[in-house]
């Protein structure tokens, strides 16, 4: 698969299916997206780790190295772009599939990688239904109580029957630490194909009861 | 009706931050996105989207003879969609390509390109032989022709 451009960003994961505006100043990054809608635009969202107990800084961090990154990230795509006469730029990201950055490395202008898919758990079994049915009704409790998820979240959880997007749907919508939002990304990549089924949405699980009083 | 995994929705935040929902944002996001081009909704969910496909904007109405299905899908060509009703459930895809040439400077870019699809299940019976589709002044227009309602009635069975 061809390489692509990476985006680190601090404080934010981008889960696969979820779509999300970013405010983009830095100059740099604005310059990535210029090149980038160029063509497929298709980037690799990069997720920026705390170095020394110091929590990286919100959105784009440009001057971030290989190293500080996690190596599970998400492929996605930018949906819509709109450039301020300030010279930064508002971009509608659309998260499409958890992939490994390949072979990161800093190129010309930016860090590039080659994008692995990783591959989701798709064995649902017994436990699944029952960790499905779990989280649907903690979650629907969460949306009842918590002031700032509208009601019409209850239509789109009752749509989703797949145990990963489940989970993705539910970790995107709480308000998590980062360090517990890099589990739920993450998981998946680490445990696909494990006897313990998919953990993601055990992850997600656990996160939704810290979340229901 | 409608596609099988296509939403949106409203997302997450935080107790302290400002709600998101409008409560209007359940069906097509490009219609409610601009309100979130702001700093304030930076890195917030606005969207869940089960399909990477993207869903061209479609209008599905009845007339006394005929259901119709009306796209709004620039830049096509008649040869480049496929359609397909199985079912009841009417499949409309295909890819937009972009026709730019040479390296461009946006300001602005909202125009969809690459696969999409869209999945509607039928609201009314119709007679799948009947299913005629045209493509002009950028909309792709599929027509089939409603058949009546089965008959409710009592209905006795011999029992063999």
């Amino acid at each position: 698969m061809e390489r692509l451009p990476v985006l680190p960003l601090g404080q934010l994961v981008v889960y696969p299916h979820v779509v999300l505006p970013l405010a983009l100043t830095d100059p740099k990054a604005v310059q990535l997206i210029d090149e980038i809608i160029q063509g497929e635009k298709r980037l690799l969202l990069g997720v920026v780790k705390s170095m020394g107990g110091m929590e990286p800084p919100e959105g784009a961090v440009m001057n971030t190295l290989p190293h500080q990154l996690y190596d599970v990230g998400t492929l996605g795509t930018i949906v819509r772009m709109l450039k301020l006469g300030d010279g930064s730029v508002r971009v509608m990201v659309q998260g499409l599939e958890r992939a490994r950055l390949k072979d990161i490395a800093q190129g010309e202008k930016w860090l590039m990688a080659e994008p692995e898919p990783l591959q989701e758990n798709l064995l649902e079994d017994s436990r699944t239904e029952a960790l499905k049915r779990t989280v649907i009704a903690q979650f629907s409790r969460v949306i009842d109580i918590a002031p700032y998820l509208g009601a019409e979240l209850h239509e789109v959880l009752a749509g989703i029957t797949e145990a990963g997007k489940l989970a993705d749907f539910i970790a995107a919508n709480l308000d998590l630490a980062l360090k517990a939002c890099i589990k739920a990304a993450v998981c998946d990549a680490y445990c696909s194909g494990s006897a313990d089924g998919p953990r993601s949405l055990t992850a997600s699980a656990w996160a939704v009861q810290g979340k229901v009083p | 009706m409608g596609d099988s995994g296509s939403f949106g929705s409203t997302g997450g935040g935080g107790p302290n931050r400002p709600s998101r929902g409008s409560g209007s944002l359940t069906v097509h996001l490009a219609d409610e996105l601009d309100v979130y081009f702001n700093e304030v909704a930076h890195g917030r969910p606005v969207g869940f989207v089960a399909s990477p496909k993207w869903k061209p904007r479609t209008d599905v109405y009845e007339t006394d003879q005929e259901l119709i299905v009306h796209m709004d899908i620039a830049g096509m060509q008649a040869g480049d969609f496929k359609v397909e009703l199985d079912e009841g459930i009417l499949k409309v895809a295909g890819e937009r390509v972009p026709r730019q040439q040479g390296r461009r400077h946006y300001h602005a870019m909202e125009v969809q390109i690459g696969p999409f699809e869209r999945r509607f299940r039928l609201p009314v019976v119709v007679d799948p032989s009947s299913i005629r589709a045209t493509y002009e002044h950028g909309f792709l227009e599929i027509r089939l022709a409603k058949q009546p309602p089965r008959s409710s009635g009592a209905q006795s069975v011999r029992v063999t």
